[in-house]
């Protein structure tokens, strides 16, 4: 299931002392790079040159390539990322899916950093203050820019940006302070510029934030979940996530949430979407828009939701321990498998974790979805 | 990683409160899982590498050399790499020389012994590929794996040869273990009242004052003193918590020597 | 007499003659430090020997009657100055270290030292008030008492932390209390709040105190006391002869 795994052949002696205190997996002899080549039939790709370009015809959409393997000797095809030409063939430059759009042919890469497209919901992290602007880590190439004038300040969005908003940058966004926020577009270099002007964007409160690999996030209508628990959970298309306490706008804005057992028969990109519905008029924006949303202070938390919100990091680490796509009925339905492990702290051995992801697999199987 | 205002406040509370509810969800006594891959190295006596569940990552080797023990003083010499660090940086080099104060002194040096003349000088080298936290509890226990994994070459000659000048001769291919009690060093973090064992980065980072405790010979042992983990929130603590941390190691060390050890 | 002197200008009124102290009066001023070396047998403080630092302080700590066992340490702050670089809400602090003379500890240990010190004065300056800005504390070890070739570095770490602490006083940098360490056998705490807080912890020999944490803490505790008076006691008197 994990590509990693399959990278480091320990087999020999391993052996697995589970613990109340510490779990130490003890692998005799490490790494077997060695006798692993050396036996012929465990190793995966077995394919000479010859054997390529006999194979000549097309990778089909979806197919899984390698660097430097040939895609197409079509010259008809467009050529897009993750791919280059040469004598008239196109060869595939990353590890990853073939995907055809129309005429264009690009890999997708399985690894890689996040690769930002305008209109995408993404959490980012304030790196930098600078002129007139923030420059945002959204663990992409480069860092994301963040206009002044691309946030809503305190006293209304039609405001005129001040000199004193720019003496004050500061005092909205400083460095370390989280944010979610949509890319507006991008720059020639394909770094990303950033808007905040919704009430469903903007600085981030009351929880806690871990990091998934982005190829994990599925693009959706909607990265903004209610889950039950009163917890909510932004997934950032670039693989971060965002965790908290629901608060009273985001149940006015989330029509999608899912309550108990009904939430896993839910498929996977869910979500009814009311064009409108996530909008706020005008005058709404003005009222909301005081000092409050640049506010540092955390509303008060329970231990009890304390522990929720522990619980789903947990299992949103387990899925992504076991490249499972993240969506909201698995984060949901993982939530409700972990059940089962009462101590939140079990759920980070790895044996619990792959036993989450494979209920969530087999839960989807049964119903036909996977 | 720069953590927001709101996340620290969040972190600092949750791990305040009694019983502390840490991130991840651990409970106050829990280490974060860890793999052990130990005798890899082809060249080395020993080696071992430490994989933490956050991707924290080190590599220890353990080589020997044969020295006259009347003439060498020093007969463990560690080396401590940690990648993103410079090496002439406070950071690392406090860490190699209380590493290297601890094992030279508390290794028992007659497990070393050769001969009445000749004994084995153990370099250890220590390289962390990635750390994300505090790296001494990681370090120690790739160092004592990869020491209690070390192989020596077995001695054929007489282990008499102070009147003869003689140079120790070895088998061909055998090899002795090395048999020698390692001590472990453990960090703490104390967070308000609570103490709490192996602090990820995010408790590092709101933990009031770190703690470090050795552990030999089934006791806790000096050295013991306060790290600063962050310097956002360190403070005073009470007498109390550092009480805490040093009955708290006495409970679990057991615990992880045999982990470490079974098997 | 009451003639005025119709020849010359005469000044207002209300003017008084100007009166020159007499040259007595400042060695007056200096001597009160020399008495307090009898007075508290075993520490002479001088603050403000480094005209070119912010803030410096000088110590001499004496063990018992002899003159061997005399720690010698000037401690200067530098700061809080200007940073480069990125922003910081807050000063960073450095703290170095260096034998005078001649060098018998070893750099990994001096290191260690640091470390351990600017952990400890991290708790106690209040940085925040001091954003984007450095402060740079540098120790001189000008009399060591190691004799023998063993390190004991207690009486210096112990030092250290006093010197800074006067030092930061000197230099006028925040700080939320008069932090003070005491030692007892070969451990070293560091308090504030009148004992009730450690700020530092060393121990870094094995001695027979070893499982018994709070009764070491206790009986540094009763140093620290004594070391904060003398301090506290110095910071006072400096004060009003400066009047």
């Amino acid at each position: 299931m994990s590509s990693r795994s399959s990278l480091l052949t320990h087999s020999q002696q391993t052996a697995s002392m589970p613990a109340d205190v510490i779990s130490v997996r003890k692998v005799q002899e490490g790494f077997q790079f060695v006798n692993s080549l050396a036996s012929e039939g465990e190793s995966d790709v077995e394919m000479s040159d010859d054997e390529k370009v006999e194979k000549s015809a097309e990778a089909n959409d979806g197919a899984i390539v390698t660097p430097g393997e040939l895609v197409t000797d079509d010259p008809i095809w467009m050529r897009g990322h993750g791919t280059y030409f040469l004598e008239n063939k196109t060869y595939a430059s990353v590890a990853g899916t073939v995907s055809r759009v129309n005429r264009l042919l690009s890999v997708v890469p399985l690894r890689g950093r996040y690769a930002p497209e305008t209109g995408d919901h993404i959490i980012g992290r304030i790196a930098e203050v600078g002129n007139r602007r923030w420059k945002v880590d959204i663990g992409a190439k480069q860092h994301a820019v963040l206009m002044l004038g691309s946030v809503n300040l305190p006293g209304g969005v039609l405001r005129r940006k001040s000199e004193s908003d720019e003496l004050q940058m500061r005092n909205f966004l400083k460095e370390g302070d989280l944010l979610n926020a949509e890319v507006q577009s991008l720059f020639q270099d394909g770094s990303a510029s950033l808007h905040t002007r919704s009430l469903k964007y903007g600085k981030l409160r009351n929880g806690v934030f871990l990091q998934v690999p982005s190829p994990l996030i599925v693009r959706s209508k909607n990265h903004t979940h209610n889950l039950p628990g009163n917890v909510t959970v932004i997934l950032g298309v670039n693989g971060f996530i965002w965790l908290r306490k629901t608060s009273e706008l985001d149940t006015a804005n989330n029509s999608s949430a899912v309550v108990g057992k009904n939430a896993a028969t839910l498929s996977g990109a869910s979500g009814e979407f009311k064009p409108g519905n996530n909008s706020v008029s005008i005058t709404r924006l003005e009222e909301e828009s005081s000092w409050e949303i640049y506010s540092d202070k955390n509303d008060h938390i329970s231990d009890v939701m304390r522990k929720t919100i522990t619980r789903y990091s947990n299992v949103i680490k387990a899925l992504a321990h076991c490249e499972i796509g993240i969506t909201e009925a698995r984060v949901v339905a993982a939530y409700e498998a972990s059940m089962a492990y009462s101590q939140i702290g079990s759920l980070i051995d790895k044996e619990n974790m792959e036993a989450i992801g494979q209920d969530v697999i087999n839960a989807e199987r049964m119903r036909g979805n996977a | 990683m720069v953590l927001s205002v709101t996340e620290k406040s969040y972190l600092h509370e949750s791990l305040a409160s009694v019983p502390p509810a840490r991130p991840d969800g651990r409970k106050a006594d829990q280490f974060r899982p860890i793999e052990v891959f130990t005798d890899f190295l082809p060249a080395s006596n020993g080696s071992s590498k430490v994989v933490a569940s956050d991707g924290t990552e080190c590599l220890v080797s353990v080589k020997c050399k044969v020295v006259d023990h009347a003439v060498e003083e020093d007969l463990v010499v560690v080396d401590v790499d940690i990648a993103g660090h410079r090496d002439d940086s406070g950071f690392v080099q406090g860490i190699a020389s209380t590493l290297s104060k601890v094992l030279s002194t508390q290794l028992d040096r007659s497990c070393l012994r050769l001969t009445k003349k000749y004994s084995f000088k153990l370099y250890i080298d220590v390289l962390v590929l990635s750390s994300f936290s505090h790296p001494l509890t990681l370090i120690s226990f790739a160092v004592y794996s990869a020491l209690n994994s070390t192989q020596l070459p077995k001695l054929i000659s007489s282990d008499d040869d102070l009147d003869v000048a003689e140079l120790p001769t070895f088998h061909d291919y055998d090899f002795v273990k090395l048999n020698v009690s390692v001590p472990l060093l453990f960090t703490l973090a104390i967070c308000g009242k609570n103490v709490l064992v192996d602090p990820a980065s995010n408790e590092s980072d709101v933990a009031n004052n770190g703690i470090l405790v050795t552990w030999n010979n089934g006791k806790a042992t000096a050295p013991i003193r306060t790290l600063g983990l962050n310097e956002d929130y360190v403070s005073g603590v009470s007498p109390q918590s550092l009480q805490d941390s040093i009955k708290m190691i006495e409970q679990v060390a057991p615990e992880v020597l045999q982990a470490l050890g079974g098997i | 007499m009451n003639i005025t002197d119709r020849r010359r200008i005469l000044g207002p009124s209300n003017a008084k003659p100007l009166v020159f102290e007499r040259l007595e009066s400042s060695e007056q001023a200096a001597q009160p430090p020399q008495e307090k070396n009898n007075e508290n047998e075993s520490m002479y403080i001088k603050n403000g020997l480094v005209s070119n630092a912010n803030g410096s302080s000088y110590l001499e700590l004496k063990r018992g009657e002899s003159s061997e066992q005399c720690t010698i340490l000037l401690s200067s702050v530098y700061g809080p100055r200007p940073s480069r670089g990125a922003f910081s809400s807050k000063a960073s602090l450095s703290v170095q270290f260096k034998e005078v003379t001649i060098e018998k500890i070893p750099s990994g240990e001096l290191k260690e030292i640091c470390n351990f010190l600017s952990n400890i004065f991290s708790a106690v300056i209040n940085l925040e008030r001091y954003p984007k800005s450095g402060i740079d504390i540098f120790l001189s070890l000008i009399k060591n008492p190691i004799t023998s070739d063993e390190a004991n570095l207690e009486p210096i770490i112990a030092a250290c932390v006093n010197g800074i602490t006067l030092a930061l006083a000197d230099a006028g940098i925040e700080i939320f209390d008069t932090v003070s360490a005491g030692t007892y056998k070969r451990n070293v705490v560091a308090f504030s709040k009148n004992g009730t807080e450690v700020v530092g912890l060393w121990k870094d020999k094995e001695d027979d105190t070893a499982n018994d944490i709070l009764s070491v803490i206790e009986n540094c505790r009763g140093n620290y006391l004594q070391n904060r008076k003398g301090i506290i006691e110095y910071l006072i008197r400096s004060k009003n002869a400066d009047i």
